[in-house]
């Protein structure tokens, strides 16, 4: 393949990636305009509507951002899109505004803490500037919820952790396929590592010694399709949820369709030489 | 064999021994040995060595590890250098040997040798290029190395083998690899060769294989 050939492949690739960042937004836009709000429920879509939207961020962000197109970093992003998914369709499930409650008291309870522990090293520290700074957010949170109505809790939302959540809602092999190798590229733990960040010296003087590895993964758009696909599915989850009609197409087949035409030009290209 | 030994009610403590790490420094002296005089010859010199070791100080156990030098007292050296001076073998020893005698200060064989053999450029090289080759652990040449090991051990009346075991038929070797028998024979000298001498494969009690690997690093330092 010619550098122009090469050039024109990337460029299609480039626009495909655009047109779907701007199919991908209009998906979330028209699907929270038909989400039928009811005041009576309001913090439900107001969860829902936040994680839809992080779904629909996290996956721009990565569309945007080809040196995450990797299992190495791509998974920082992937992970944080399978909890939220996994998330999002428990609070789908059942009781949903009461765990949607849930799930904000426990985000502010958080922030609460976080917010009086910097305070209190502020003020052991004498750094009035800092203290009057958080002082003035504590009051924007009170807007939130006043801070003698909220509790910090600890260990996680629902009283359950990530698997049990996707058991109860039927995702018990969609987290077993993801959440493992995701989280392990998260945390960095070792499986990960022997992959992805070490590679053995091939001198024998070295023992067999594993040596950091410094070269950069070339890019891989399976990284692009796989997170388009979590987004799909939590859309899909919503729309399903709610009784929306599904889409004629969506940004994820798109994107599908366009990378397979692209490749199959690319293939062609390259067989003529 | 740990779970049968185990749930027979003994206490079993196993530990891994990597042959990458603890064997090959162990056994490198054996694999210059045999490349220098080739099977049959090196087979009789390490037989006399460790013969000679047995003899002149019955009452430790050296072995083919290079290690198990470590523990005979100088006395006891002076007499091993003297038997094999008389057998002649002390110089074929320094002129295999005299690679690693210059490379490693802490080589376990240098007392007994000492440095006086031919300096040959290019030692690094074939120190490279010989753990090279003995980290193909079914390789001819790792499994003629064993061999020397185990029947050297033998020989020197530390091991005895029952009779039956594919251990008990050492020239099955010379069809190695192309013989299923040989190949019995390899795989057991593999196994064998981790259990021969536990304090030298479990604790490096005389820190040679830690001193190999520092001085290995310092050829080439591991840089990225």
């Amino acid at each position: 393949m010619s550098n122009t050939e090469r050039d024109t492949a990337l460029s299609a690739l480039q626009g495909l990636v655009q047109k779907f960042i701007e199919e991908a937004q209009d998906e979330l836009r028209e699907l929270w305009n038909a989400l039928p709000v009811e005041t009576s429920e309001k913090e439900l879509y107001e969860v829902v509507g936040a994680l839809m939207s992080r779904q629909s961020l996290l996956l721009r962000q990565l569309s945007l951002s080809s040196e995450f197109w990797n299992f190495d970093g791509g998974s920082l992003v992937l992970r944080s899109m399978v909890d939220t998914h996994i998330t999002l369709a428990y609070i789908c499930h059942e009781d949903s505004l009461k765990r949607a409650l849930a799930f904000i008291d426990y985000g502010l309870g958080q922030e609460r803490l976080y917010t009086a522990k910097v305070k209190a090293k502020a003020e052991a520290d004498g750094n009035t500037d800092v203290v009057a700074e958080l002082t003035a957010y504590e009051s924007d949170l009170d807007s939130e919820k006043y801070i003698h109505h909220t509790d910090v809790k600890y260990g996680a939302w629902s009283d359950k952790n990530i698997k049990s959540l996707a058991n109860e809602v039927g995702l018990r092999d969609y987290y077993e396929a993801t959440f493992p190798p995701f989280s392990s590229g998260t945390h960095g733990i070792w499986n990960h590592l022997l992959k992805f960040n070490c590679s053995v010296s091939d001198n024998p003087l070295h023992a067999g010694l594993k040596i950091p590895k410094t070269k950069h993964p070339s890019p891989d758009v399976e990284i692009l399709m796989l997170a388009a696909g979590q987004a799909e599915m939590s859309f899909r989850l919503v729309r399903k949820r709610f009784n929306i009609a599904e889409p004629q197409t969506s940004p994820a087949q798109s994107l599908d369709t366009g990378m397979n035409e692209i490749t199959a030009k690319f293939n062609r290209s390259a067989n003529q030489e | 064999m740990n779970h049968l030994l185990q749930d027979h009610g003994f206490e079993v403590q196993s530990q891994w021994v990597s042959h990458e790490r603890i064997i090959v420094p162990e056994v490198l002296w054996l694999a210059y040995l045999d490349e220098h005089f080739g099977h049959n010859n090196a087979s009789e010199l390490i037989t006399t060595v460790l013969k000679s070791a047995t003899e002149a100080e019955p009452r430790v156990q050296v072995n083919g590890y290079v290690s198990s030098f470590s523990r005979l007292d100088d006395a006891a050296t002076d007499r091993l250098r003297f038997k094999l001076f008389e057998t002649g073998a002390l110089a074929d020893l320094r002129l295999a040997l005299s690679g690693l005698c210059h490379l490693f200060p802490s080589f376990p064989l240098l007392r007994l040798l000492g440095n006086d053999g031919p300096y040959i450029v290019g030692d690094v090289s074939k120190l490279k290029k010989t753990i090279e080759t003995l980290n193909d652990r079914i390789g001819v040449t790792t499994t003629y190395t064993l061999a020397h090991l185990f029947y050297g051990s033998v020989m020197a009346g530390h091991v005895k083998i029952n009779a039956g075991l594919s251990l008990a038929k050492p020239n099955s070797i010379l069809g190695y690899p192309n013989t299923e028998e040989s190949q019995k024979l390899a795989a057991s000298l593999r196994g064998s060769s981790k259990m021969l001498d536990s304090e030298i494969t479990t604790t490096d009690r005389f820190g040679w294989q830690r001193d190999f690997w520092k001085t290995c690093m310092e050829f080439e330092p591991p840089r990225i």
